[in-house]
């Protein structure tokens, strides 16, 4: 299983709020593992040549998830951007999330906050890699 | 286009059987999920008197869109069969809390799917307004849809303060999630 990180688990227990939301501080979401479930297309006429990567206006999803009790999921949409070479993945708009992130004193960031810094946070994994190779084996 | 919207016993038994039959053509042959239901009728034990719909239809009558609408205080798909979705949580059983289902915008008259699969981009916004303001008239304050990942997307389009319940399942090679919509503010 693939994971965004491969430190240990972090020790701080995980409340399932009232509203559904799983509360973390950032560094405590840095530090908790996240494996991939599931990546996919958006579209399923297009097909991916693993060679040349050659169509364009491919676009998916990810999904990701901590093996905690509760759960943490993050998931968000990408889109392979053939301009570059080799093409790249990149995630497109804010992704979506049971996370809410708060600041050091506790406090809930704004909506729009969390899922900024959610996706900041995720930018700087190697998530890439395993939407490929997760995209790769499924389509090819 | 028009929007119908009441309950089981309050909608014209042809046009519900309409609505079977549109979600049979949706669910079972376009988007080939394995339901346990009749051949023509997409109809589960969650189709009861306490269910409530809105059916999206053109201008010749044909449905483009519909969706359901069931009190938490009844069995509802999300406790019954995709409690784990909830992450743990117990199942609300709330006045003010409705699950939001088979939400689909298929236009079966296109010729080809579109990428955005059951949702076609002309009613999908309107249907979901319409579908939510129909469940804040029946005093919810609160909706848990069971959808695809797309729904989250629409949500947030459509400016709907909503996030997800828990990680999805994947159910037929796609992704199951719950989520919560918030509709204080709306509307």
């Amino acid at each position: 299983m693939n994971s965004l990180k491969h430190s240990d688990p972090q020790s701080t227990p995980l409340n399932l709020s009232d509203d559904g939301y799983i509360r973390l501080s950032k560094k405590s979401f840095q530090d908790i593992p996240l494996s991939h479930l599931d990546s996919g297309l958006y579209s399923s006429e297009q097909k991916l040549d693993s060679d040349t990567m050659s169509l364009c206006g491919i676009s998916g999803y990810t999904e990701w998830h901590s093996e905690t009790i509760p759960s943490i999921s993050i998931g968000w949409d990408w889109a392979l951007t053939t301009s570059k070479n080799p093409p790249a993945y990149e995630m497109i708009d804010l992704p979506f999330s049971n996370v809410h992130l708060q600041d050091d004193f506790g406090v809930d960031l704004s909506l729009n906050d969390n899922l900024r810094e959610l996706s900041i946070l995720i930018k700087k994994t190697n998530w890439k890699n395993d939407v490929k190779a997760s995209i790769t084996k499924r389509y090819s | 286009m028009e929007f119908i919207a009441g309950a089981y016993t309050n909608i014209p038994s042809n046009l519900i059987a309409d609505v079977f039959n549109y979600r049979y053509k949706v669910f079972v042959e376009q988007l080939g999920w394995e339901l346990d239901t009749p051949y023509g009728r997409e109809v589960d034990q969650f189709d009861h008197d306490d269910t409530v719909y809105v059916v999206a239809r053109d201008e010749n009558e044909d449905i483009v869109g519909c969706s359901r609408l069931l009190p938490t205080t009844s069995p509802y798909l999300l406790e019954e069969v995709f409690p784990q979705l909830l992450n743990g949580m117990s199942p609300p059983k709330s006045s003010d809390i409705w699950e939001l289902s088979r939400f689909t915008s298929f236009d079966l008259n296109e010729e080809t799917m579109s990428k955005n699969g059951q949702f076609s981009a002309e009613v999908t916004v309107e249907l979901l307004k319409e579908t939510i303001l129909c469940a804040k008239e029946h005093g919810a304050k609160k909706i848990i849809s069971v959808s695809p990942i797309g729904v989250e997307r629409l949500l947030r389009k459509a400016g709907f303060k909503a996030h997800r319940a828990g990680p999805p399942m994947i159910i037929d090679g796609y992704p199951l999630v719950a989520c919560w919509i918030e509709l204080s503010g709306a509307f």
